[in-house]
Parts: structure tokens; sequence; C-alpha cells
């Protein structure tokens, strides 16, 4: 039963809460409000998701030191004689934007690249041995495609080319070291890391000296920036993790990034090529199928072995000249860079070297197959039956001077002025 | 006790549930089904913590409701019934007014007597009995006032007026069962000594 004194109690709070009826208008507004609000996630969910975040990333981001170490590059080179797939995502900057590529590759000889720029696909490559189909936009607008198929003599030569591949970054890598860069710095530490375990980290500065490419990006750095290219390693399995690349500008610049995968399944349907509709296909891409099995003529160098692969005539008299330049086996690997050749033919009338297109593919694994285009000197009207090419393999500063002379006969002229590209 | 006491209709705790469920998903609805169960209790629960501010409690219940919608993810009903945790948004949302209006330094709502219910008296008798009352009740509430605590006085409010659980009062205020039974208790001895000491 209720007293008296809880009776007067209730009344009293009752009229300090007495009953009400809100306004004929709050219900629209309530609800117009609870329509324009956003449920927000749980704050202390947050927190945790916050706190975990940040004590996972702290600890990846703590690696603990385990001292010096040399060699990492090469070993990394090395150990991917050993293996099957590469699958690598990388981005760079360039003048027309943000370039990214997605790569994968199989020591079976397929090769896929997907190329975009600032997110638009705007090229695709597809190799399954020696053969490539490509298509590519030819506008900013992302309206003309071509499409074109052509034989690719290092993959022909080197069908796990995996390695090769990874070995001509290499190669540049260090040409570019070599011509490029100038006060160099590097430094090789070893790593513990909470999730990746043991890391070489080869960190290299130097200023630049000559622009240049270097992994397709220092063309950006003018002369005298200061650039840092990082590499990091898996100790354990000596298998390339990623490559980073800074450029100095108010501060270091990430610039260009690449991390890699290895011995990944390929999914199936990368290996289907297609297209964009409406493509325009361009013809020949075959120069290299019916040269790279001939040899016209051969010869030594103290470092070099020099093949005439092909002599091709046009319908103007010049000359295109096919040539595989192959370090010898005993010496340090080196493809070499472009080759300097001088050239008459039995009229008696000089060529001049194209520089400005070499047509050229690098392998870091010492060769290189070229072609280069010699013009004969459009006065001269007499007919020659053989031509003498002098051939400098190396003109740069290691081996200047080691070249080899090689006198062919000269077969017919070819309708048409650029005969790789018809 | 359910919430059936705050809303004055039998809604079940798992009502409460499969509403703050369907405001999750932003069901089609939900919004009323809000308004129309728990608006009239709001407005009287903020109208008299706010000393019989009518306008300015309507503003509080559009904002609770708004509040509700944006925290609705962080509503966990194993700690306490949507009632319980609905009128403690209000709750803070009272006591920011109140700090609103201190910096203001206006004169507080609570320090005004509202008559407005007596108009809805029937007849002069009524209307009458009802002032008699109400200045009675007023009186009691001036003395209880003085006797007890704020914290005291609103354990006693929810408990007596809408009519809610220890747990629940808990949920509103922030404070364990146990402190809300203890307080409750204590805010009782006080207020029987007070109104006995009165006759």
């Amino acid at each position: 039963m209720t007293e008296r004194w809880e009776e007067q109690l209730e009344q009293a709070l009752h009229a300090a809460h007495p009953e009400t009826t809100p306004s004929a208008g709050w219900e629209p507004r309530a609800r117009a409000a609870m329509t324009q609000v956003r449920p927000a996630r749980p704050r202390r969910l947050i927190a945790v998701t916050a706190l975990t975040l940040m004590g996972l990333v702290g600890l990846s981001f703590v690696p603990i030191p385990l001292g010096r170490v040399s060699g990492s590059l090469d070993r990394a080179l090395a150990a991917m004689e050993q293996l099957t797939t590469r699958h690598v995502v990388s981005w760079h900057i360039t003048p027309e934007g943000t370039e990214e590529r997605e790569s994968w590759y199989s020591a079976d000889g397929f090769f896929r690249e997907e190329t975009r720029l600032d997110g638009i696909l705007t090229e695709v490559r597809v190799a399954d041995g020696p053969r490539v189909k490509q298509w590519a936009y030819l506008d900013g607008d992302h309206t003309r495609a071509t499409v074109w198929e052509s034989f690719s003599p290092m993959r022909w030569r080197d069908p796990t080319f995996i390695s090769s591949d990874l070995g001509a970054e290499y190669e540049k890598y260090r040409r570019a070291c070599e011509y490029m860069l100038t006060n160099m710095v590097t430094e090789e530490r070893r790593q513990y890391r909470a999730w990746s375990g043991a890391v070489d980290v080869v960190a290299l500065e130097a200023t630049v000296k000559e622009p240049g490419t270097l992994w397709g990006v220092f063309s950006l750095a003018p002369r005298g920036d200061r650039v840092r290219l990082v590499a990091e390693v898996e100790a354990a399995s000596n298998r390339l993790l990623s490559l980073k690349e800074y450029c100095f500008r108010d501060g270091w610049q990430l610039v260009s990034e690449e991390y890699d995968e290895w011995d990944v399944q390929i999914p199936e349907e990368l290996h289907e090529f297609s297209a964009p509709e409406g493509a325009e296909l361009l013809p020949g891409g075959d120069w290299w199928e019916s040269r790279v099995t001939q040899i016209v003529a051969q010869d030594e160098t103290p470092d070099w072995r020099v093949v005439i692969q092909g002599v091709d005539v046009n319908e103007n008299g010049d000359v295109f000249l096919s040539l595989l330049l192959e370090r010898k086996p005993d010496r340090a690997p080196h493809s070499g860079g472009p080759p300097l050749v001088e050239a008459y033919d039995s009229a008696g009338v000089t060529y001049e070297q194209e520089r400005s297109r070499w047509g050229a593919e690098v392998s870091g694994k010492g060769f290189g197959y070229w072609v280069t285009r010699l013009y004969r000197d459009p006065q001269a009207t007499a007919r020659a039956s053989a031509i003498t090419f002098t051939i400098f393999p190396y003109p740069g500063e290691e081996g200047a001077g080691e070249s080899v002379t090689l006198t062919v006969p000269l077969p017919e002229r070819q309708e048409g002025d650029d005969l790789p590209a018809r | 006790m359910t919430e059936a006491g705050v809303c004055g209709s039998h809604t079940g705790h798992d009502d409460g549930v499969a509403l703050a469920a369907a405001l999750r998903r932003r069901d089609p609805g939900a919004d009323s089904e809000l308004c129309t169960r728990y608006g009239r209790s709001l407005h009287r629960y903020l109208s008299g913590s706010l000393g019989g501010a009518h306008e300015l409690a309507e503003d509080l219940v559009v904002q609770t409701f708004a509040e509700a919608v944006r925290c609705i993810g962080s509503y966990r009903p194993q700690r306490a019934t949507f009632a319980g945790w609905l009128f403690g948004i209000a709750r803070r949302l009272v006591r920011l007014e109140r700090r609103r209006q201190e910096r203001r330094k206006s004169v507080p709502a609570s320090a005004q007597v509202s008559l407005e219910g007596l108009a809805e008296s029937s007849s002069p008798h009524d209307l009458a009995t009802s002032i008699t009352e109400s200045v009675a009740a007023k009186a009691q509430l001036a003395r209880l006032r003085a006797s007890l605590s704020e914290r005291e006085l609103e354990v006693l409010v929810l408990h007596y007026v809408y009519e809610f659980s220890v747990q629940e009062i808990g949920s509103v205020i922030g404070r364990s069962g146990r402190a809300v039974e203890s307080l409750l208790h204590r805010a009782k001895t006080k207020a029987r000594e007070r109104l006995t000491q009165d006759d």
C-alpha cells in the first residue's frame, strides 16, 4: 500500500513533469532532421580499430636493424633464374600524368602488361613466346586505337625472360648509375620486420649528371637534382620485393614505386587479348622474325662477338643494318650501348649513320639486338655491289676502341623508305 | 518494468530492439514509428527538465531523434532498453542546453512557473481543484528541492513519473544499477523525512 508521503511525492514530481502536448509541427520537423542525418560509426569501434591499426602499422614500420650487407641486387638477379612467375605493380609520374603498370611474367614465355594513364587503360601487351600482340590509344581522347603484332628477338632467344626483363632493368640501373649520376652514396643494410622477416634495403643517393631515363622516371629530374633509389630484397629468398625512386624537390618526393610478387598463379583470362572496337590494324612488326636466325657475316673483338643478321636497302639506296652484339662469356655481362657504324660501298660512296633512331632492344644478360639506318649520299648515282661496315659494338667509355670490319654483298633495293616500319 | 510505462502503450523490450534495428537499416517508416512511440514522453521529460519551456523542449525532441539516428550504431540492447538509451540522449542535451544558458547568463527556464497544463481542465471546479493541487504540489516540490540533490530528484522523477526500472535509470544517467538503487533509496528516505516532517 502506498503511504501518504509517497502520494505527495508522486504529486509533486508529476507537477514538475506535467503531461504535455507538443505543437503540430514538431513531428515533420523531427522526421526531416532524421532524414538529413547520416549514421555515425560507433566511436568505440573507431577507437579500437584506429588503435589496432596504429599498433599494427607501428609494428611494421619499426624495423630492427641487423647490420650491413652487400651484393643484395646481384643475389636477387641470380635468384630469378629459379622463379616461374613474376607479378609487378608499379606507377610513375610522367609529363602526361601518373602512369600505372601491371605486368605478369611466366617462365614459359607468357607476358602481359597493362598500362593506365590517370586510371584509364591506354595500352595492353600480351606475348606468348616471341610473338607480341599489342594495342594502344594514339590520342589523349582515347578514340583512336591501333593494334599490331610483332616478333621479339629477345624472347626468341631467351624464353625464360623473367630474369632477362629484370636483368634489363638492372642493367639500365647500373648504366644510369655509371653515366647519369654522380656523387653517389650507396648504403646496404639488413632489417628485421614483424611481417616480412629479414629484408635487405639497398639505398642509393646521387646527383643527376646527365638527365636520362632510369626506370622511366629520371627524365623528369633536371641536371643537378638529387635522387634516391631504394630497393628491397627478401633476405631469405633473395627475391626483389620493391623498388622506389625519389627526387629531392623541397624535400624527398616519391616519384615511382614498384612492388614484385614471385611464383604467383597467373589467371587464365589474362592470356586473352582483345583490342578496343574499331582499332586500326598496323602492318609490319615481323622484321626480326626473318632475320634472327640469319648470319650474314660475323667477327669478334676482345670483348664482343658481332653478327650481321641482315642488310636491307631501300628505294633510295639507304641501308638498314641488323646486328647482334654479344658480350663474350668470360667477360662481365654487358649489353653495350647503341653501336657506332661507319660504312662505304664498292662504288666509293660513304654512308652516314642515323643517330636519332636506333630501333634497338637491349638485354641485361650480355647481348643486344640493334637495327641502325645508314643514309647513302643522295647525290651519288653509281650503283655498288658490296658494302664495308666498321662496327664499334660499345662506343662508350669502356672498350671504345674495339671494332670489327666486315664486307658483305649489297642486296637489291626494296620499295619503300622506312623498311623496318613497313 | 518494460517500455510500456514510458510509451503509454504495450511496446515490449523486443519492440524497442526491433525499432532500433529498423532505424539502423533506415527502413522506411522507422522514423515515424520513433516519433509516435517516444515523441510525447520525451517532450514531457524535456519540458519538465527545462522547467516547462515547451518550445525549447520541442527543439530538443527533434535533436534527440536526430542524434539517435546518427548514433544508432552504438546502441547495444544488452546494456540498455531503447527507451533508456533515448532518454539518456535527451538528458545529455538538457545538460548541454543548461550550460549554454549559463553562458548566456539568461534567466533559467526552471526559474519560471508554468501553469500552461491547467488550461486543459474542463470545468471551473476542475480548474479550481487543479490549481489547488498544482500549487500544493509545487510547494511540496520546492521543499523537496531544498532537501534533495539534483541527482536524487532526477532519479525520483525517472522512477515515479516515467516508471523506469533501476537498470533503465542507470542507462539514462550513466550510473550502474547498484549505484542507482542506493541513490534511489537515499532519495526516498530524504523525501519521506521531509514530507512527513511537513505534515
